[in-house]
């Protein structure tokens, strides 16, 4: 239970909230939101972990290749759907929903 | 979270050590505050037992907790000292259970996450064996207080609910129809710590509270000098004084002459 929400928080096992670095502000926090929580727990969604540096090569290689300069919170995503893209072959489709715009991210992207 | 029946406040309220304990009786009481396992688990004995005996009516000690919301400055850094130097909730239990055996009243202060991560059901078994007298959790409020409630008062700790100078008036019932031993009320908006003044429309908000309740009211944050001692006189049962305990605590110094400047002021 952190900020009034239960759901999955980042804790040991004494119920301390452990700290979180993430390269991504939108993604820096120690909880998951509800309704991911209900997502994974229903097994509706498979939930992965994507590093810092594998989350700037994937923003990098977007906005070369499509001129699109995704969030760096999409970014992560980009990177997983880069390795389902190689399961899935030539012709297999995914969608990938870019929920923001990386001109907000350039400072941590330069940093990087 | 399971639902369970728990038990009726009016079970237990009528034999609460801490209701007798804390009653105005002429004199406002004084409720002390120390965090557990600050600046380490040695002294925090030495010095919840030394305030045991100073003169308060009941001391709350802290478990610490990474994400204070609560807490003031002062506090969060006792609390994080505490966590550096390895403070469990299980070691806070322990510091209770020693302090608690000077007869002095304990209420336990914590967040609702670290009670839920030792299980609570376990957690009242083992708070109530430290001869703990009650519990209050800052972020537990009425309305998801079940099933965490029912357990702690089945061992018969009291819980003590907050009241804010926010609370809508037919909250105040709820929280104070909801509290045993206690009611708590918080005479800020904002955290923990000292202030030089306390708010103007206290008086008030303390006898909304009274008008629901036939507990002892007991107003904290912000509380620390002899002044304000004199100003709850009259209006409150009980000051519960934090901050000003845990900066002396924290500076190697001795909290019980304090205790007794601000004792003076009760009378």
């Amino acid at each position: 239970m952190l900020h009034g929400s239960y759901s999955y928080v980042l804790q040991d096992g004494d119920g301390q909230i452990q700290p979180t670095h993430s390269i991504s502000a939108g993604l820096d926090y120690p909880g998951v939101g509800p309704e991911h929580a209900f997502l994974h727990d229903t097994k509706r969604v498979e939930y992965v972990a994507v590093t810092d540096e594998e989350a700037l090569a994937a923003f990098k290689l977007c906005t070369r290749l499509e001129g699109i300069m995704p969030a760096l919170e999409p970014a992560h995503a980009l990177h997983q759907a880069g390795i389902i893209a190689r399961d899935l072959g030539p012709g297999g489709r995914i969608l990938v929903c870019l929920s923001g715009r990386g001109d907000k991210d350039m400072d941590s992207v330069d940093g990087g | 979270m399971v639902a369970d029946p728990g038990r009726s406040p009016a079970a237990t309220s009528n034999k609460s050590r801490l209701a007798s304990a804390l009653k105005a009786d002429g004199d406002l009481k004084l409720v002390g505050y120390m965090m557990a396992g600050h600046p380490n688990r040695k002294r925090s004995i030495e010095v919840g037992k030394r305030l045991a005996t100073s003169g308060i009516a009941a001391l709350e000690i802290g478990i610490p907790f990474s994400d204070p919301l609560a807490d003031g400055p002062v506090i969060q850094h006792a609390g994080q000292t505490a966590l550096e130097h390895g403070m469990t909730v299980g070691g806070a239990l322990e510091i209770a259970a020693a302090v608690a055996s000077e007869g002095v009243p304990v209420v336990l202060m914590t967040y609702i996450n670290p009670i839920l991560a030792h299980d609570p059901r376990r957690f009242a078994a083992e708070a109530a064996q430290a001869g703990v007298a009650g519990v209050i959790v800052p972020d537990l409020p009425v309305e998801e207080s079940e099933p965490v409630v029912g357990w702690l008062r089945s061992t018969s700790l009291d819980t003590i609910f907050l009241v804010a100078p926010t609370t809508s008036e037919d909250r105040v019932e709820s929280i104070c129809s909801h509290s045993t031993g206690f009611v708590y009320c918080v005479t800020l908006t904002g955290v923990t710590g000292a202030r030089k003044e306390l708010p103007d429309g206290m008086k008030d908000m303390l006898a909304t509270v009274r008008r629901h309740t036939s507990l002892p009211v007991a107003a904290g944050f912000g509380i620390s000098r002899p002044e304000h001692m004199k100003a709850l006189r009259g209006s409150a049962d009980a000051a519960v004084v934090g901050s000003a305990i845990v900066s002396e605590i924290d500076r190697g110094g001795d909290p019980t002459t304090l205790v007794k400047e601000l004792l003076k002021a009760c009378r």
